[in-house]
């Protein structure tokens, strides 16, 4: 409760608190439905920006630091960037798609960065289906071989995984993987388009079905979580829909400033100016901040009928041009949810369950 | 110890958020807040100086008697000693990280 009421004065009074960097858009994996636009042009940071970035962040106390790509790890000053960060006392969150972790690179990262927690991407309960999504074969097995390695040298990680037509009908079967490994697992259950609009990854977006087999499955665990999306907040007491440009930035690998990883919205480039200077005076900012409280009127004017709606105003904005303008997939997603809340509960009553839940879901990020 | 000196912990962070110090224990995962006196405590706990030479700086800041303060300080001290955010640091003891771990160093 009181990070939630950091977290709500972050957002509420606009304090950047978290930073997301995506440091190269090279992978070694070759997912299906990958957002990024692997055809972006431009002219990436070099160490000494991203070093002027870290200080600027450290000085304005934001405490997030995550790294993120494509595969971060295969920036060549992946290490070098890692190290300044811990030494500048952040809070560093690694996301990874886990192929070249195991053994020597995951000890060094864990001695040289001291990562809080490595995210790690889950497409399937077994190797057909995630070597599927990733088109690597043998994929699988290196991301394995990882949680096992991390779990040897005490490193926390966490899985991702989205939810697609490929491995909708294996929802339980990766808990029960991430359970046997004692690892929290996240599904989302959201196929956005490319960066660059490509809408070709929706074509493996999860069924209604599929989506509503992970919201009773969630339900479940957590009976009647307050949230299971982890962007934006129902909390009346948050003025603003999400933390997009409020508590958060990104920053892509060419230096481009964005409120989100998902926003692609550019507020200003670090070639041009600093974040300090970004933050503070970007008329792209002001407008953000003003849509953001905009969103979060919208959604409390719902009343109960916008109870587990997630609206992310940047994939409105790209599907639709409208940053205010629900997605119609959103609000599916809604009604599945109140739909499994409804057969959950209607289940419960039926046979009370004396199980104690386990605690999985973050409700905030 | 008669003038403990005590810096941050290795696994912890902290950010100061409108005056509060966020403290997160990255081994544990917990995480704890501290009010506007309580971070400008943790700020002074640098493993550099000890409580003398800090309850010294906090009587020239806050308003207060010396002695009273000095005995609030060391129970504050040993309160976050216990949660496992700082730790006491022997004088003579050089273990390669330097006197001090605060977020802008």
């Amino acid at each position: 409760m009181v990070m939630q009421r950091i977290l709500e004065k972050t957002w509420n009074q606009d304090i950047l608190f978290s930073a997301l960097v995506e440091l190269t858009y090279r992978c070694n994996l070759d997912c299906f439905f990958c957002y990024n636009d692997v055809g972006l042009k431009g002219r990436p940071l070099d160490d000494a920006q991203y070093f002027a970035l870290f200080e600027d962040l450290a000085a304005m106390q934001v405490m997030n630091l995550t790294f993120t790509g494509g595969e971060p790890t295969v920036h060549p000053s992946f290490l070098t960037l890692g190290r300044r960060a811990r030494e500048l006392g952040f809070v560093v969150r690694i996301k990874s798609n886990g192929h070249a972790l195991a053994g020597r690179l995951l000890r060094t990262i864990r001695e040289t960065i001291d990562p809080f927690v490595v995210e790690l991407s889950l497409h399937g309960a077994e190797a057909s289906s995630h070597d599927r999504q990733t088109r690597v074969p043998g994929s699988f097995e290196r991301l394995l071989e990882t949680l096992r390695d991390a779990r040897t040298l005490g490193q926390r990680v966490k899985l991702n995984a989205t939810l697609t037509r490929w491995n909708e009908h294996q929802i339980e079967e990766m808990f029960a993987l991430a359970d046997g490994l004692g690892v929290r697992l996240s599904i989302t259950p959201t196929v956005t388009p490319r960066d660059d609009g490509d809408t070709s990854p929706l074509a493996v977006a999860p069924s209604a079905e599929g989506v509503r087999r992970l919201y009773r499955y969630l339900d479940e665990r957590i009976p009647d979580a307050e949230a299971v999306d982890t962007c934006t907040g129902s909390s009346p007491s948050l003025h603003k829909n999400c933390g997009a440009g409020a508590s958060g930035v990104a920053v892509d690998p060419f230096g481009t400033v964005y409120p989100c990883v998902q926003w692609r919205r550019p507020l200003g480039s670090l070639h041009e100016r600093s974040l300090r200077e970004i933050w503070g005076d970007s008329p792209a900012l002001r407008e953000i901040r003003r849509l953001n409280r905009r969103a979060k009127e919208q959604r409390m004017a719902l009343g109960d009928s916008g109870d587990g709606l997630a609206h992310c105003m940047g994939l409105s904005e790209e599907k639709t041009g409208d940053p205010l303008a629900v997605d119609p997939d959103a609000a599916a997603n809604a009604r599945a949810l109140r739909q499994a809340r409804a057969e959950n509960r209607a289940a419960r009553v039926d046979a009370p369950s004396t199980a104690a839940p386990r605690v999985l879901l973050p409700v905030v990020r | 110890m008669n003038d403990p000196i005590y810096r941050l912990r290795r696994d912890a962070r902290y950010r100061l958020v409108d005056g509060e110090a966020v403290i997160l224990l990255q081994d544990s995962g917990e995480t704890l807040v501290l009010d506007e006196v309580g971070a400008a405590v943790l700020v002074h706990l640098d493993g550099r100086r000890g409580l003398a030479a800090v309850a010294a700086s906090l009587v020239a800041e806050y308003e207060g008697e010396p002695a009273r303060i000095r005995d609030d300080l060391e129970a504050f001290a040993a309160e976050l000693s216990a949660a496992g955010v700082i730790e006491a640091v022997a004088p003579s003891t050089d273990d390669g990280r330097g006197p001090q771990r605060t977020p802008a160093d």
